[in-house]
């Protein structure tokens, strides 16, 4: 149990001098794939390890080792010493500190643990399976489909010399599906994804798997007969997926406090307006106004409880993100940002749950108030500049002519700078939904993150024929 | 069987011993075949943020995956402690119950093994976190140096010794050990009133001797990269050529490619080149080769995942399709010989990849590829994506340029949009320079005719 490891972590730094943090995390990931009736492969991986990380002559020193044992944790903590030691004649900013504030100390259980690890190996495969023949069946022109179970259960004890002393478990079970449709030479694909963290229920809260294969194969089998649309400005209303996607990539890695710090468009920005008075955007370890999120943690990788943060405030730029390095340094309060992949992975600033707050429109208020636009859904990638200029790419998008929703278009593109964006939105749904929990953000490191929203109305470049 | 032309270090030895202890061990409990890979690593790193060093750190750790097949049916478990591989086989052997048999399933047999010089550099493993220190430290210097106004992010300087030992209840026991030291710098300029676009750069080497010189150049390109961005100007809408920069030509014209001519995307039907063998699918200006044996190249390996043989593969010559590539399932699926392309460590069941990729020169100079056309797009970074699918592609051009008559302008905010397959039919010139991408991947830059350009 992390609670025991806890205790032994706590033993092998109780004689340590100055700031020495260690941190056991066991990760088991399994994952089952079934393609056009076969099993492609069906796996477990069991990853442990104690990373260590020491502030030592203003700089930090790291080391890892694939136990707990005191022995060796012993050993990585003299090896991240003496890496710390032969770093800091270089090292030009030294660091002073770390922002004090409450540790955590005790056990956080998460949702739905036990639950998701007793199911049998054959109820995960056997409903991979099922799903993948009913989506591949459900229409004549699917010629293929693929599905996906994946779990990670993590197990976590941190300690360090300043108080923190904590452990936790947790899960976060993903289900993935596509469908791939032929007709005379000319292919689509659709795919449905939910990841959470939490509980069998909690994964197929919307609806049952069997549906997400189902509208995996009819979105693929309507994309064939899809245009693609013209290309240049446009008023689109985005789906909690899309507005997951921009809060995520064009907004949240922009106030990074790392990032920050190396001049990214949101540096000098506080108390500047970044969007219309409908925006208010947060990143929260915890899973508000829904259920499940799939980035959700109680403690980050410093000990630190997290929380939620509002970034920006009705249009307003109102905090970044922090670790508790860069918290010292920007004068606040550190935000629960500190996270690491894995034991041997050192902790990074990254988001946890991020969203945009909902309004008090309903979404067929705001298509029925939309003369010329589109409505765009399913992601399909993203990725972000310093510049806070995006680029998404979304599966399904559908034409808006004077308040109706009407054909379908594919391989639609969207692109802008973020906070110009943001400054364009007139129109926040009432209706809320996380939807990128099947998720990973990359930053150096893959990082389980969940985003969403309401359905919002905005102006973007979108990208398609000339 | 002994592919390494080095001596096998002690550890290698104690890798293959566990590889085969653990495979007698999956035997017993009830397995028809089993596969024990064991991987060793052990990396020095500095790790490099907002032009400062971040941190060093060391790590070590060994991994073992273990594959079984029962009754036709396949499971792998992988575990990171060697006294929990019994464990490993256990759970290998629950997953392959639980899962329906597959007459296809099975492991390759033993086949020789020619030795290949993969490059294992002992100063590679001395190299000491003082030393990368240093290094790491020169590097943000240089680049300050080259032009103040560049922030480093982000980037590391690394060393890495790798060992792996495989053994299969098919006779298959074998072990090698490489070494490899690069490094990476990402990050963007910033200028006073304006922050340019992102971009990075970085390199591996297979020897001491050559990673300063390297990495120096990765930086300079850095800089170069990174400043070229600034100014950036909305563009032009328009249809026609674009230039993709060598490192858009390895990541989005040849691995979107390579995606589909994988033998899992032939055989579930994902591929639109199934039957095409034979046929020309792009320019004939255009020859694709993937040498798994090529001399210096980083991913040169004497056998792959599965201990299977590695070789020089043709995939494209003249644009006519050669060859797909295979793994041992695949490759018994096609009816055709695996191709020594699985890959991955032993922490994941194995998959197909390529190796050394060598996209083969044109005639033109890069200038001429670019100025030649009355109006096109250079192409520098491709932030967008591809439907593997259908082959359809759209995203942003980032650190991109317009030229217009010879003319050279930075631009912003422009789309491009096509079809990836027509784009390597599309293609109408080919660099006669060349640049390595991360000691793997040889590229020329290519143009590409009648592609969407959308500005914003």
């Amino acid at each position: 149990m992390p609670q025991d490891v806890a205790q032994v972590l706590a033993d092998c730094i109780a004689n340590e001098d100055g700031f020495v943090e260690l941190r056991y995390h066991k990760k088991t990931s399994r994952g089952v794939s079934v393609e056009k009736g076969r099993v492609e492969s069906s796996s477990v991986r069991h990853r442990a390890g104690t990373g260590v990380r020491v502030l030592e002559s203003g700089v930090f020193g790291f080391a890892s080792c694939s136990s707990a044992d005191p022995t060796d944790v012993k050993n990585a903590i003299t090896r991240a010493r003496d890496a710390a030691r032969q770093s800091a004649d270089h090292k030009k900013e030294k660091i002073s500190g770390l922002a004090p504030c409450e540790l955590a100390q005790g056990h956080f259980e998460g949702d739905g643990v036990d639950d998701v690890l007793n199911r049998s190996l054959e109820e995960k495969i056997g409903l991979a399976r099922e799903v993948e023949e009913q989506t591949r069946r459900a229409a004549q022109r699917v010629a293929t489909a693929t599905c996906t179970y994946r779990e990670i259960a993590e197990e976590k004890a941190i300690v360090t010399t300043d108080g923190a002393r904590c452990s936790f478990r947790l899960v976060r079970p993903e289900f993935r599906v596509s469908a791939v449709a032929e007709d005379a030479g000319e292919r689509q694909i659709s795919s449905r994804t939910i990841g959470v963290t939490g509980g069998w229920d909690c994964l197929f809260r919307d609806r049952p798997a069997e549906r997400l294969g189902d509208e995996a194969a009819k979105t693929a089998v309507d994309l064939l007969r899809a245009q693609r649309p013209a290309g240049g400005r446009a008023k689109v209303i985005l789906a909690p997926s899309i507005v997951g996607l921009l809060v995520h990539e064009a907004i949240g890695h922009t106030v990074e406090a790392d990032f920050v710090q190396s001049g990214s468009v949101a540096q000098g920005k506080i108390g500047h307006r970044v969007g219309s008075d409908l925006v208010t955007l947060c990143d929260s370890g915890h899973s508000e106004i829904q259920d499940g999120a799939g980035g959700t943690l109680p403690i980050d990788d410093e000990g630190v409880p997290t929380s939620r943060t509002v970034i920006i405030n009705n249009g307003i730029l109102e905090s970044y993100l922090h670790d508790r390095t860069s918290a010292l340094k920007f004068g606040v309060a550190p935000t629960g940002s500190a996270r690491a992949w894995e034991y041997s992975d050192f902790p990074l600033i990254r988001m946890r749950n991020t969203y945009l707050e909902p309004g008090e429109s309903t979404l067929d208020e705001i298509i029925g108030d939309t003369p010329d636009g589109y409505l765009l859904d399913g992601p399909r990638n993203g990725q972000a500049d310093a510049t806070g200029e995006f680029m998404f790419n979304t599966e399904r998008a559908w034409r808006i002519k004077d308040g109706k929703l009407c054909e379908l278009v594919r391989g639609v593109t969207i692109s802008g700078i973020a906070f110009d964006v943001m400054q364009t939105v007139d129109a926040v749904s009432s209706e809320f939904k996380w939807d990128l929990g099947a998720g990973y953000c990359g930053k150096g490191q893959p990082a389980k993150v969940d985003a969403g929203g309401p359905y919002v109305r905005c102006e973007v470049l979108l990208g398609g024929s000339q | 069987m002994s592919p390494q032309t080095h001596t096998p270090s002690n550890r290698q030895a104690s890798l293959l011993e566990a590889a085969q202890r653990g495979v007698e061990r999956a035997l017993s409990m009830g397995a028809d075949q089993s596969e024990v890979v064991c991987d060793y690593d052990c990396e020095t790193r500095v790790d490099l943020q907002k032009d400062d060093i971040l941190n060093a750190s060391t790590s070590e750790e060994a991994t073992f995956g273990v594959r079984v097949f029962k009754d036709g049916s396949m499971g792998f478990a992988t575990v990171n402690d060697s006294g929990k591989i019994e464990q490993a086989c256990t759970e290998a052997l629950a997953l392959a119950s639980a899962s329906p048999p597959d007459e296809l399933n099975g492991l390759d047999d033993a086949r020789s093994v020619e030795p290949v010089n993969q490059g294992h550099d002992p100063a590679i493993a001395a190299m000491e976190i003082g030393q990368l220190v240093k290094l790491g430290s020169d590097m943000l210097e240089r680049i300050k140096k080259r032009d103040a106004r560049v922030v480093t992010d982000s980037g590391q300087v690394y060393a890495v010794v790798s060992e792996r030992a495989i053994a299969t209840s098919t006779g298959i026991a074998l072990s090698d050990a490489r070494s490899i030291a690069g490094g990476s710098f990402f990050g963007m300029a910033v200028a006073e009133d304006e922050v340019g676009s992102f971009d990075h750069d970085g390199h591996n080497v297979l020897s001491v001797a050559a990673l300063r010189g390297e990495l120096e150049s990765a930086a300079d390109r850095f800089v170069i990269k990174t400043i070229s961005a600034l100014g950036a100007q909305n563009g032009e809408s328009f249809r026609g050529p674009v230039i993709l920069a060598p490192e858009v030509v390895s990541d989005f014209l040849v691995g979107n490619l390579l995606s589909v001519l994988k033998g899992n995307a032939i055989r579930t039907g994902k591929s639109p080149f199934a039957n095409s063998i034979g046929d020309e699918i792009a320019s004939p200006a255009l020859t694709l080769i993937d040498d798994g044996r090529q001399p210096g190249g980083v991913a040169t390996r004497a056998f792959d995942r599965e201990g299977t043989p590695t070789r020089t593969h043709t995939i494209l010559q003249n644009g006519v399709l050669q060859a797909f590539l295979y793994d041992t399932y695949e490759a018994r699926a096609a009816g055709a010989q695996p191709t020594g392309h699985a890959r991955g460590s032993a922490s994941s069941p194995p998959s197909i990849g390529s190796s050394n990729l060598v996209l083969q020169p044109g005639s033109q100079s890069s200038a001429r590829l670019c100025c030649d056309p009355e109006r096109a797009v250079v192409v520098s970074r491709f932030s967008g994506s591809c439907n593997p699918i259908t082959g359809e592609f759209s995203g942003v051009v980032k650190g991109g340029f317009l030229m217009h008559r010879g003319a050279k302008t930075p631009i912003k905010e422009t789309l491009i949009a096509g079809n990836l397959f027509e784009a390597w039919k599309n293609v109408s010139g080919i660099s006669e320079e060349l640049r390595v991408i991360n000691g793997t991947h040889t590229m020329p830059s290519v143009r590409v005719e009648d592609v969407s350009v959308t500005a914003g």
